[in-house]
């Protein structure tokens, strides 16, 4: 009997674990919060969700909907943003979700963080010890930066939002109200300060020297761009100059930091070590931008991001002086002389793209009536990896590194900020010891051109402008910069030139009017997601959406 | 000592009193089998329920004698289906069998109840029908034969399926002789019967995977008689149903000319061009390719070979089948660049099978199944569906096959999709596929311990599994302008497996039936049940298990009631919470069988009612819990370094819980005028805990998906009907059946918050209803179109879609979205008659199935959805009353256009189409020569015959078969000859 009882026992366990199926292979939260390793992981998943510009809608950056760029795709999404088809219910570009799962994965790391952590770690070897604690002190830091820059990016869209300073359960959201942008950056500012206060200026120092990471001079760049905003006509209708003051001296904190240059040759792209980049966006090595924006016509390119002859005309001449197509020499031959990075910006009729020697002109093996050739007569250069093959079975990849902030920004900022805070680019006081035509000259004659800006502050603002528009192009500066300087409705027509091979002569033809886009002024802020408006009434939406 | 042999003599006795039919082995219970017209019936098998007796075979002249005595109970079974039980008064005991009440209704598991006691709705139909369809994949077999069920045709192609529905729901599982397998790889003529379970009665056995209804598949078995051998060779052609011709290069350019001046762009031929694309005069550089015509083939063709050796005795009975086919698809022998293999699709599949009864001793009987079936599909790397695509969707005015220079044709608009290099040059995939089923089932008649106490033991083991082997290369293609793209590579290899099942099944049984006073019959259940199912790879194996109990009272064949419960368990539901229990009860009352009854016209009634409620126990797994998973890399240091992030997974679930159906059904079953036969049955199920989403309840501000509810109810309600008449005049034998089902869904809730527009809302819709744009004809003038509201899904130009503004908000987007004509997943309404004759062994036969209440959205790019992102137009739309500047007046569809023009190309009301059909599934005539004539060369039954499935359908689509409007390999209508015999 006793053995019949223990067949049958048998058998109930192995029924019992029948059902029992589990082939989990994540962690649960205390698995997480275990191992350093794993605590870093999470910290390090908040740096794949930092923005960039390679492919913001579809495969479009969103550089297509400002007047530096058109997508060479009648189909593309960004178009759309240009015709009017854009409202609350078709966002077209909506950062809302991604940029609150952002903020929620900051706030549960800051959450779980453990400062007790590193007693663990007592016994370990003094110099792994060292290193770890030097990187562990750190990760609350690093989080809360990259949060106050989640806030930013959104900021930035939808102007008012609400601040989530922690991770909510569901219940509890549909009640959460929007900040002013003002409180916005207020929040912003005080986190920067206070990360910049802990984190290195460089990881140089440690081993391994985790380049990458956030910065002292990441934190103060945020809140120099932040403050920038706050300054600039879209936030700042009665001009308070103190803000503008405010701004300048932001980004004179940067510059102070006496931790960055300017590459002597120009900004170099894609680079992992310069002395020019203060917060970047890493990737792993890849084609696709490649094979988005190579011309059509090369082997596995397809137009992409065509820019505009707006932009191209706002590169001057290598002398420093505007660019004119009613100049008959230079119209004749339009891209001799000019601004050293008008051809590294961009792909123009006869640059080469790794071994192959482009040809825009209609009939040439990238130029129109090719299919999905650039309307423009222009293609994009900055960001291309010039030496990735697309070759099916065969092809190769490069890095690709997005510039979130670079030096150069910064000293356009302060040069934007000084120029507006104080009646004369020439100004400087005890605080600011250097003129805003200073450093806007430093950039300047960094692309070989003559110090020969403006002496008055309208005129100023016109070059600062341009230097911007042209120093910055592709680097998702443009499409806000339009906004916050309330100027989109003046630059809503765009033009191509027209390129023809005639009796063995390139011809232009300028000033082919392509577009003229769609512009209505609720478009200097983005539509909050009708859905949310409904979920949330507290979320008010956006004027004129 | 003395006292010791005593106590022994006395256990002894005991003991033989105990087994106390040894004490009838003496007597003997003998009679007469008869059918209802008094001919007697031959080799029934008797089998008495002591336990202990000897089974007996009737003879010649129905005759029996088995061992027995006065208050046995004797079982009367005949091969292929039919049995009765009866209690034995006296040694005399003659019995009447009843083709219709006393044929055996399968619940599975083993457990049968005969036609007359059955409480459940289930619609069965037997191999006659089935084996009007010759489709390779047995689902495409069930067109309107069975009431309740709904089939539908998905795509063509040789192993394709049909889309299973029973009463307004997919996922119904399907058994093949008691085991969870795929119908797919059984051959037509293996099936015995197949039956669908449809109501709370039919389906109590299945407790947590019952709610979408059970589809039980029974092979054939042997027989009583000696050896049968039955070969059959069947030749078959198969037709593309409704192919579209595309437009030819002049006729292209013209169109492609007119969408662009309707884009407001530059023409992009000249009328010279067109000219030459008319002419052919320069026919690398104005091509005018006919792809259809140069890869494609008029007609496919099929081979069957079949030999199945029947018989047995009354001690081993045997089915022992092999099914060869083959199916050579519509694409043409085109030259290869290989020569490895020839382009057109073949496939080949071999099926096998042994299904073995044993009787191993007087009380012990055993079912042996073992099923193979192997395939090898044999395709060109470039698949037959993206061939069949690229033919229609690749413009005659593209590229030439190949230029002057003998390079590949090709553009920068549609890379490589030269299908014919494609075709040619990509290289060749071979798959091949084993599955092997196997089954044992040991019953044992205790009636030695208990009278009427039976139990029994099943185990399941099928393994198959699926490789592939291709070698592949690329091509490089020569533009227009002479430029060389992409990459000629070498033959590169692959092998891999793609897919591997294992599925157990064990069971056992124990089975208690007595007769109480005689009037009250009681046959009990207990039965356990655990099957298993592992597929490759993580979070794919399933496990489910049971604990039932069942039992049926029976009054004097006048009152039958069902209860059981079944106390089942789900993998997929949280540890600790995996179980639920699932009672049904139902009760049939026969009022034919009732004294008072006399209404002569009506030679049977039974009401049946049930009532019960089932589950759905197939979820996903780490719903209940939440993880953090591992995100994308990124990259720190001056060498890149690749590190891991850890993200957190989806929120836990909040309730998980399996799908509660609860299902009522009354139903009829009638016989009238001795040859119609009615079933009838209404039914209602409500189906509560779906799963929901709060995506809709919860601001993203949450920054993380709300967790997943299971708060979802829709309503079910409907009514199966289906009628049969067999009749005979002379020697004409006739039979006229009829099949109709309705069935309503209905959406009580779905857990979607803060619908902006009443009209939005799904509740109180149909599943599936369809929701799109109303349109309101087509804009004129741009005057029209600036003075409408805002339409916001591209730039609206003469020619777009005009649509109602549903909510007076001045701008149509998607919240302008009403709901418009029916369901685009189950049809309301699925119906379907058929008939044979049979005069003097010639017969003609046909299967007619149609539906109704069915909307589909007429998407199909290249057809409906012409030029749009460079694709390809037809002649139908060509010369169809499509807007033109001078077609204004009363336009049917819209402008051409050559950009994606997301204003006309969306779910709408102009694209809304009524997917009814009547369609002719089956058609078959036949003659058996005598068998006088045949007998002198040892042959029987020799038949000669012609089959066609598909042949026509009567519908609204016209262009297109309306259960396939897409691209891929088409549907086919298909004829076959063949002839059979046995020897």
């Amino acid at each position: 009997m006793k053995k019949y009882i223990f067949i049958g026992f048998l058998l109930l366990s192995y029924s019992c674990s029948l059902l029992e199926i589990d082939e989990h292979t994540g962690y649960d939260k205390e698995e997480v919060g275990k191992y350093i390793e794993r605590v870093k992981a999470s910290l390090n998943y908040l740096y794949t969700q930092l923005p960039d510009d390679f492919t913001s809608v579809g495969a479009a950056p969103r550089s297509c909907a400002s007047d530096d760029g058109i997508s060479a795709w009648e189909t593309a999404a960004i178009r759309r943003m240009n015709n009017g088809a854009w409202t609350a219910t078709n966002e077209i570009d909506s950062y809302w979700e991604g940029g609150y799962a952002a903020i929620r994965a900051s706030n549960l790391f800051l959450e779980s963080y453990d400062k007790t952590f590193l007693e663990k770690y007592k016994n370990e070897d003094i110099l792994v010890l060292e290193n770890l604690t030097k990187y562990y002190v750190n990760y609350p830091y690093e989080a809360r930066f990259l949060r106050a820059f989640f806030h930013f990016e959104l900021a930035k869209r939808y102007g008012n939002i609400p601040i989530v300073k922690k991770s909510y359960v569901a219940d509890s959201v549909n009640t959460l109200k929007k900040s002013t942008f003002n409180d916005v950056v207020k929040f912003i500012v005080e986190e920067c300060d206070s990360a910049a206060k802990h984190l290195p200026v460089s990881y140089i120092a440690l081993s391994p020297a985790e380049t990458g990471r956030a910065t002292k001079g990441a934190a103060l760049a945020l809140k120099a761009k932040t403050l920038l905003f706050l300054a600039s006509p879209l936030h700042n209708p009665a001009n308070d100059l103190l803000r503008w003051k405010d701004a300048a001296k932001a980004s004179l904190d940067v510059i102070n930091l006496n931790a960055y240059g300017l590459i002597a040759d120009g900004f170099v792209y894609n680079a992992l070590a310069s002395n020019e980049m203060i917060f970047e966006k890493r990737f792993a090595n890849s084609n696709s931008f490649e094979a988005n924006n190579f011309p059509m016509g090369m082997e596995g390119g397809s137009s992409g991001m065509c820019p505009t002859q707006n932009l191209v005309d706002a590169f001057g001449t290598s002398t420093g002086t505007a660019f004119d197509w009613n100049n008959p020499t230079m119209a004749a031959a339009p891209f001799n002389k000019r601004d050293a990075r008008l051809a590294k910006a961009i792909t123009l009729n006869g640059s080469v793209l790794g071994t192959d020697t482009i040809q825009i002109y209609e009939g040439g093996k990238n130029g129109l009536p090719l299919y999905a050739a650039s309307p423009t007569g222009y293609y994009l250069r900055k960001y291309i990896a010039a030496n990735v093959r697309l070759t099916p079975a065969n092809s190769t990849t490069a890095v690709h590194v997005w510039s979130i902030f670079r030096f150069a920004e910064i000293l356009l900022n302060y040069a934007e900020a000084m120029n507006e805070a104080f009646p004369t680019p020439t100004y400087t006081d005890a605080t600011f010891t250097k003129s805003a035509k200073t450093y806007l000259d430093i950039v300047r004659s960094r692309a070989g051109l003559p110090k020969n800006s403006p002496g008055t502050q309208a005129a100023f603002r016109d070059m600062v402008r341009n230097e911007r528009r042209v120093e910055l192009c592709f680097e998702d500066h443009r499409f806000w910069d339009v906004r916050r300087w309330k100027i989109a409705p003046e630059v809503t027509k765009i033009y191509g030139t027209r390129i023809q091979l005639i009796d063995n002569k390139i011809v232009y033809t300028p000033n082919q009017l392509i577009e003229t886009r769609y512009w209505d002024n609720k478009m200097y802020l983005y539509p909050i997601p009708f859905s949310e408006t409904l979920k949330n009434p507290n979320l008010t939406q956006n004027s004129g959406w | 000592m003395n006292t010791k042999m005593k106590s022994i003599r006395i256990i002894l006795i005991i003991s033989l009193l105990s087994f106390g039919a040894l004490t009838v082995f003496a007597e003997r219970i003998t009679g007469k089998v008869v059918d209802q017209q008094g001919i007697p019936v031959s080799l029934v098998q008797v089998t008495n329920n002591n336990g202990l007796s000897k089974s007996a075979l009737t003879d010649k002249n129905g005759i029996y004698s088995i061992e027995g005595t006065a208050g046995d109970v004797l079982t009367f079974f005949i091969a292929g289906g039919l049995q009765k039980k009866v209690y034995v008064e006296n040694n005399f005991c003659n019995v009447v069998i009843n083709p219709t009440s006393d044929a055996l209704e399968e619940k599975g598991f083993g457990i049968q109840t005969s036609k007359l006691a059955s409480t459940a709705a289930v619609s069965e139909i037997s191999s006659d029908k089935i084996m009007m369809f010759n489709s390779l994949n047995s689902t495409n077999s069930l067109f309107g034969t069975l009431a309740g069920l709904t089939a539908q045709t998905n795509a063509g192609g040789p192993t394709t399926g049909a889309t299973l529905q029973i009463r307004g729901m997919t996922g119904a599982l399907v058994y093949i002789d008691g085991v969870q397998r795929p119908l797919a790889s059984l051959a037509n003529d293996e099936i015995e019967k197949i039956t669908v379970l449809k109501d709370a009665s039919a389906l109590a056995l299945y407790g947590m995977r019952a709610a979408n209804g059970v589809i039980l598949v029974t092979t054939k078995r042997g027989t009583f008689e000696k050896m049968n051998i039955q070969a059959n060779y069947k030749h078959g052609i198969s037709l593309p149903i409704r192919p579209v011709q595309m437009a030819n290069a002049g006729n292209y350019a013209v169109a492609l000319n007119e969408a662009l001046r309707n884009d407001g762009l530059a023409e992009r031929y000249t009328a010279n061009e067109i000219q030459k694309f008319r002419d052919g005069s320069d026919p690398y550089n104005y091509p005018n390719v006919n792809w259809q015509k140069e890869m494609l083939r008029n007609q496919g063709s099929t081979n069957e070979l079949s030999l199945v050796f029947q018989g047995g005795s009354e001690r081993m009975r045997y089915y022992s089948a092999l099914h060869y086919n083959n199916d050579m698809g519509l694409i043409n022998d085109l030259p290869t660049y290989s020569s490895i293999k020839s382009t057109q699709p073949s496939y080949n599949r071999l099926n096998a099978r042994t299904n073995l009864d044993l009787k191993v001793t007087n009380s012990t009987f055993v079912k042996i199944n073992v099923f193979a079936s192997m395939d090898e599909n044999n395709l060109t790397v470039k698949s037959p569906g993206s061939i069949f695509t690229d033919s229609y969707a690749i413009p005659a005015a593209a590229f030439p096959i190949k230029r002057t220079s003998d390079n590949w044709g090709g553009s920068l608009i549609y890379k490589n999709r030269n299908p014919y290099a494609g075709a040619t040059f990509n290289g060749f995939s071979r798959y091949h596929s084993r599955n092997v089923s196997t089954d044992l089932t040991i019953a044992q008649d205790l009636g030695s311990l208990l009278k009427g106490l039976n139990a029994e033991l099943k185990v399941a083991y099928d393994n198959d599994i699926e490789y592939f082997d291709q070698n592949s290369r690329q091509f490089s293609y020569e533009t227009a302008n002479g430029y060389i793209y992409g990459n000629q590579t070498p033959l590169a290899f692959s092998t891999s497996m793609n897919s591997l099942y294992f599925r157990t099944l064990l069971s056992g049984r124990l089975n208690y039936s007595t007769l109480i006073n005689k009037d009250h019959s009681i046959n009990a259940n207990l039965l356990y049940v655990q099957e298993t199912w592992k597929i490759k790879a993580r979070n794919n194996q399933n496990a489910f298990q049971d604990f039932i109990g069942a039992v049926n009272y029976g009054y004097k064949d006048k009152i039958f009631v069902d209860f059981t419960g079944s106390y089942s368990g789900s993998s997929y539901l949280p540890t600790g919470n995996k179980y639920r229990l699932f009672p049904t009860l139902s009760a049939a009352w026969v009022i034919s069988n009732e004294d008072f009854w006399t209404t002569k016209a009506v030679n049977s009634l039974k009401l049946r009612a049930s009532a019960g409620i089932l589950g759905n126990g197939q979820l996903s797994y780490e719903m209940d819990k939440q993880y953090y998973l591992a995100g994308p890399n990124y990259f720190f240091t001056s060498s890149n370094t690749s590190t891991a992030t850890i993200k957190e997974g989806d929120l836990a679930a909040i309730g998980m819980q399996p799908v509660m159906s609860k299902k009522i059904n009354i139903g009829i079953d009638a016989t009238l005028f001795t040859n119609l036969s009615l079933t009838a049955d209404w039914f209602y199920d409500r189906r509560e805990g779906s799963q929901t989403s709060s995506e809709s309840s919860y601001s993203t501000l949450l920054g993380i998906t709300p967790a997943a509810n299971f708060l979802g109810v829709n309503d079910f309600s409907g009514a199966d009907i289906s009628l049969n008449y067999s009749g005979k005049v002379g020697e004409l034998k006739y039979n006229v059946g009829g099949i109709f089902a309705l069935v309503k869904t209905k959406v009580i809730e779905n857990n979607i918050k803060n619908v902006p527009f009443d009209y939005l809302s799904k509740i109180g819709k149909s599943r599936n209803q369809f929701f799109g744009l109303q349109a309101d004809g087509f804009f004129n003038t741009w005057e029209e179109i600036s003075n409408s509201p805002q339409q916001v899904f591209s730039e609206v130009r003469p020619g777009d879609i005009k649509y109602v503004n549903q909510n007076g908000d001045n701008v149509i987007d998607n919240n302008d979205m009403i709901a418009m004509g029916y369901s685009t997943q189950t049809p309301e309404i699925n119906y379907g008659f058929n008939f044979n004759v049979e005069y003097k062994g010639f017969g003609v036969g046909a299967i007619f199935q149609g539906i109704e209440r069915f909307s589909i959205l007429l998407d199909t790019p290249n057809i409906y959805w012409p030029l749009q992102n460079n694709g390809n137009i037809s002649d139908w739309y060509i010369g169809n009353n499509h807007w033109t500047a001078t077609n204004t007046e009363n336009p049917q569809y819209p402008r051409l256009t050559t950009l994606n023009n997301e204003n006309n190309f969306r779910a709408n009301s102009v694209w809304l189409a009524d997917g009814a059909y009547l369609k002719l599934r089956a058609l078959t005539a036949y003659y058996t020569l005598p068998n006088s004539l045949t007998k002198k060369v040892g042959m029987a039954n020799v038949k000669l015959y012609l089959k066609g499935n598909d042949l026509f359908s009567l519908d609204h689509i016209k262009l297109r078969d309306p259960e396939a409007i897409g691209l891929g390999i088409p549907t086919v209508a298909s004829y076959y000859m063949g002839v059979s015999f046995e020897l």
